[in-house]
């Protein structure tokens, strides 16, 4: 198939299921019963319903009643859980950078294509919000924006507008560290030149205004006319540099090397960014880790960046370091990004040591935190956004699949008429997919419990442990 | 919790690490995929470098002064049927398109870092084949990974050869500008079609050996020719590469009609061509059931382009079982996240059963080899190259947790 008609076939997939949503639409309640809620924050709920109402989840408990004009959705044997958050993807857009090193006036906005198949495929994978923001070749990037794979507009799509700027430490291609973090701190100077400038010339037109004449010093008039600055008076080209300082928009800091974390944490003091800073980390940032502690949100960690290897220039040894595991030993809590299927990619977490409930958070809350949107998502709690996904088993068994997505209310995915996944599984799509899941969990019920002689010679079966 | 996790493991590293031959080790767990079966709550013991006893643990004494060790699940060391970068790079003879007299094993480097990390990663034995520039390549090598002594580690240096009907005999070829302007890429074939009239132009040559042969006339074939007699005689394996559904075909249509059998490497698209595979019964390497990058999802993991790809099933291990075809799978080369044990939690996550996962990586694979004496199950007698999970096998949350090569145990972990 050529691309073109590729295109347009994701194109009529994408109507396809939205006409699917028109149809799920009528009615704004929504009621799913008898399912394991695992909430991410709170105790799950053995077997319990929730209610969601106008977007948000206004009731979820054993006890909760459905209301007679809700849309029910049966989930016994079930499990419930929130929706997955992507913190940072430069999929989506057409190219991952522009070709502008400091392009804090761009907004991927414009970039962002609805047809790609990446919105489809985090839908089949249950990743209900993505936070879309340009790559790392670049030293300050365009604004970023957190949509919902939903949607044939960046319009519809949109959760938050105003995401954030990303500013980089580590070096852009054919740029070294000096160079780079020269044009960092020259895009700053600029901008402060300006506002000086821009200071100065409101002070004037103040006076003006009033009739009178400029009786002071430029140096004065600047100073006096820095109260008169604000966000809509400046230029686009500087307007959201000067708001991540002043603190109105998001600033993400992408440091590859631990030497990128020494100079990012610098230069965010100096400049006064802090309470809406998360840091974007390559692998090798683990040996500063002393640093990263103490910062006001999660940081973001790329699944690129699990595994730290580092060969020996002189003997050739390979030492491998699995990153997770250092920041988690440090108490310095991460949200993984770049998510691909993020069963698969939460569970490499779980056989490296980490509890279910601890990596299932580092795809849920903890990104939520990371893009300061966890008052809004990343759990199941009474006033959140209802993006909750059905699960036909435990979020990161082999033989789990997302039954069913539910996007603030609205069920957008069902498996059952995925049409795609259907094609590329059909040998198993309506008969084996279910069987596997049912023979893998009664044998898994055969299985002896952890406890039972586990740890007495040392060998922990983490596989085990997704029982507690 | 993750503190007492590696605890466990840096005990479990001091207490069963060394099992060097002369030592017993005594291995206990839950389950026990044999290859061909699966134990519960049963025992492994070994010695020497060699599966002295396996059964119920209630059955299987523990001999005096065995190092013991415990683990979830033990299945035999994996085994990847078609690992084709293991020679690293294209190091495919280019000095005629049909080299099956070659030998991969006279340029393998069994120290190498891949075959460090192959072991580690709990795939014990691997099927060396060349990379796709010759349309009969060379003879493959089955050889034991890991960082132990050369010797003993060649399982068979004279391996299947094998045909390529994918374009890569073909890729980059071209005519050349001016006579004397000679080079790899100025050799015939320049297209598919030209890849098949070399393969049967070889063909054709065996098959006139044999009927001389049988018309009691005295023949001395050329050393590549003479190979392709042997396939044809029923002595050697053979492999094929085909990816879509008309090479596929080619190759099946070729061993009808020079009457040779084969086993089907790569076979994206093999699930289009079950009924004819089912008339052949030829065995199907298949792999990768998913590759590392997502946005390319190719179904072979190789830069050549087929259009296989866009029709790829992901089910397609569950069919060619279901057509009752012998089945290994391959990562075909890739290593770590889209590894072989991922390929077989990927091909379980598509339908297959986790016994007919573990033996698509261990019993068969050994048995297409020729090797399935020494490796592939766990039984007396055979070469003590074992795996042991955290958990079940190939489930995401569990991984090697110790890997043996001849009753030792590798250096090294995998995330």
């Amino acid at each position: 198939m050529g691309y073109a008609a590729r295109r347009l076939a994701s194109l009529l997939v994408a109507i396809a299921m939205t006409a699917a949503v028109a149809t799920a639409q009528h009615t704004d309640k929504l009621f799913i019963r008898g399912a394991k809620i695992v909430p991410v924050v709170g105790d799950v709920i053995e077997k319990g319903n929730v209610l969601i109402e106008n977007g948000k989840i206004v009731a979820m408990g054993a006890d909760v009643a459905s209301p007679f004009d809700a849309r029910v959705v049966e989930a016994e044997g079930k499990v419930v859980i929130p929706g997955y958050v992507e913190s940072m993807t430069a999929r989506g857009l057409d190219v991952s950078n522009e070709n502008v090193p400091v392009a804090p006036f761009l907004q991927v906005f414009d970039a962002i294509d609805p047809s790609d198949e990446y919105f489809e495929e985090a839908l089949r994978n249950g990743i209900t919000s993505i936070h879309v923001s340009q790559a790392e070749n670049a030293v300050v990037t365009g604004v970023s924006r957190v949509v919902r794979p939903l949607g044939l507009s960046v319009e519809e799509m949109t959760v938050v507008p105003d995401g954030g700027l990303k500013i980089c430490f580590a070096p852009r291609r054919g740029a070294d560290h000096a160079v780079q973090l020269a044009d960092l701190r020259g895009a700053f100077r600029e901008m402060d030149r300006y506002l000086e400038d821009l200071a100065e010339k409101l002070y004037e037109e103040d006076l003006e205004k009033k009739g009178e004449k400029v009786k002071v010093s430029p140096k004065e008039a600047r100073e006096a006319g820095k109260k008169l600055v604000t966000v809509d008076k400046i230029d686009e080209k500087y307007r959201n540099l000067y708001r991540i300082r002043e603190g109105s928009l998001d600033v993400y800091v992408w440091c590859q090397r631990a030497m990128d974390v020494h100079a990012a944490l610098a230069f965010a003091k100096e400049q006064g960014l802090g309470e809406r800073m998360t840091m974007v980390l390559g692998s090798e940032t683990y040996k500063a880790v002393k640093l990263l502690k103490g910062l006001s949100r999660p940081v973001i960690l790329p699944i690129d960046s699990f595994v730290h290897r580092e060969i020996d220039r002189m003997t050739q040894e390979e030492k491998d370091t699995f990153v997770p595991s250092v920041l988690a030993e440090n108490k310095i809590p991460f949200a993984v990004a770049g998510l691909g299927e993020p069963w698969f990619d939460a569970a490499q977490l779980v056989r490296n040591g980490m509890t279910p409930a601890a990596a299932l958070e580092a795809i849920t809350i903890l990104p939520a935190r990371a893009i300061g949107l966890d008052h809004r998502l990343g759990s199941l709690e009474v006033g959140k956004e209802g993006n909750l996904l059905i699960l036909t088993g435990d979020p990161m068994d082999t033989m789990t699949w997302v039954d069913m997505a539910v996007i603030e209310g609205r069920l957008v995915y069902e498996r059952a008429k995925d049409k795609r996944l259907r094609h590329l599984i059909q040998g198993i799509f309506d008969t084996r997919m279910d069987e596997s899941r049912k023979a893998a969990a009664a044998k898994k019920d055969g299985e002896p419990k952890k406890d039972d002689g586990a740890k007495k010679d040392g060998s922990a079966p983490a596989g085990d442990e997704k029982k507690n | 919790m993750m503190k007492t996790m590696l605890t466990a493991l840096a005990l479990a590293v001091l207490g069963g690490g060394v099992a060097a031959q002369g030592d017993t080790l005594a291995i206990r767990a839950r389950k026990v995929y044999l290859g061909d079966g699966v134990l519960e709550n049963a025992l492994v013991v070994v010695r020497d470098g060699k599966i002295l006893a396996v059964g119920p643990a209630s059955e299987v004494e523990i001999p005096e002064g065995a190092t013991r060790a415990r683990a979830f699940a033990v299945t035999p060391g994996l085994i990847d049927a078609a690992s084709a970068n293991a020679l690293g790079g294209n190091r495919t003879p280019q000095e005629s398109e049909v080299v099956p007299q070659y030998k991969v094993a006279d340029v393998l480097d069994l120290r190498s870092t891949l075959m460090k990390n192959l072991a580690r990663e709990g795939v014990t034995s691997v099927f060396v084949t060349s990379s796709v520039e010759a349309v009969i390549g060379p003879q493959g090598a089955a050889v034991k990974t890991g960082t132990g002594p050369e010797s003993g580690r060649v399982l068979d240096a004279q391996g299947a050869p094998r045909m390529v009907m994918v374009s890569g005999p073909q890729f980059g070829n071209q005519r050349p500008s001016r006579p004397e302007n000679v080079s790899d890429f100025t050799r015939a074939p320049l297209g598919p079609m030209g890849s098949v009239l070399v393969a049967r132009d070889a063909w054709m040559k065996a098959k006139g050996v044999r009927e001389a042969r049988a018309a009691k006339l005295r023949v001395s074939p050329d050393p590549a020719t003479a190979m392709l007699v042997d396939v044809l005689d029923g002595k050697r394996a053979l492999r094929v590469v085909a990816r879509d559904l008309g090479e596929i075909n080619t190759a099946i249509r070729l061993s009808e009609e020079f009457g040779f059998r084969f086993t089907l490497e790569e076979a994206p698209e093999a699930w289009r061509a079950l009924e004819a595979l089912k008339r052949t019964k030829t065995p199907v390497v298949y792999g990768p059931v998913r590759a590392a990058n997502v946005r390319q999802d190719s179904p072979f993991g190789f830069g050549i382009q087929s259009r296989a790809k866009e029709t790829r099933r992901f089910d397609s291990p569950r069919m060619i079982l279901d057509a009752g075809l012998p089945l290994a799978l391959t990562a075909a080369g890739q290593t770590g996240d889209y590894g072989l044990v991922r390929q077989a939690m990927f091909a379980m996550r598509y339908g297959l059963t986790r016994e007919e996962a573990v033996a698509a990586v261990t019993a068969t694979p050994a048995r297409l080899m020729g090797v399935a004496e020494r490796v592939g199950t766990i039984a007396a007698g055979k070469d003590a190259d074992l795996v042991l999970w955290t958990g079940e096998p190939f489930e995401a949350t569990s991984r090697p947790e110790r890997v043996y090569i001849d009753g030792k145990a590798v250096e090294g972990r995998v995330f």
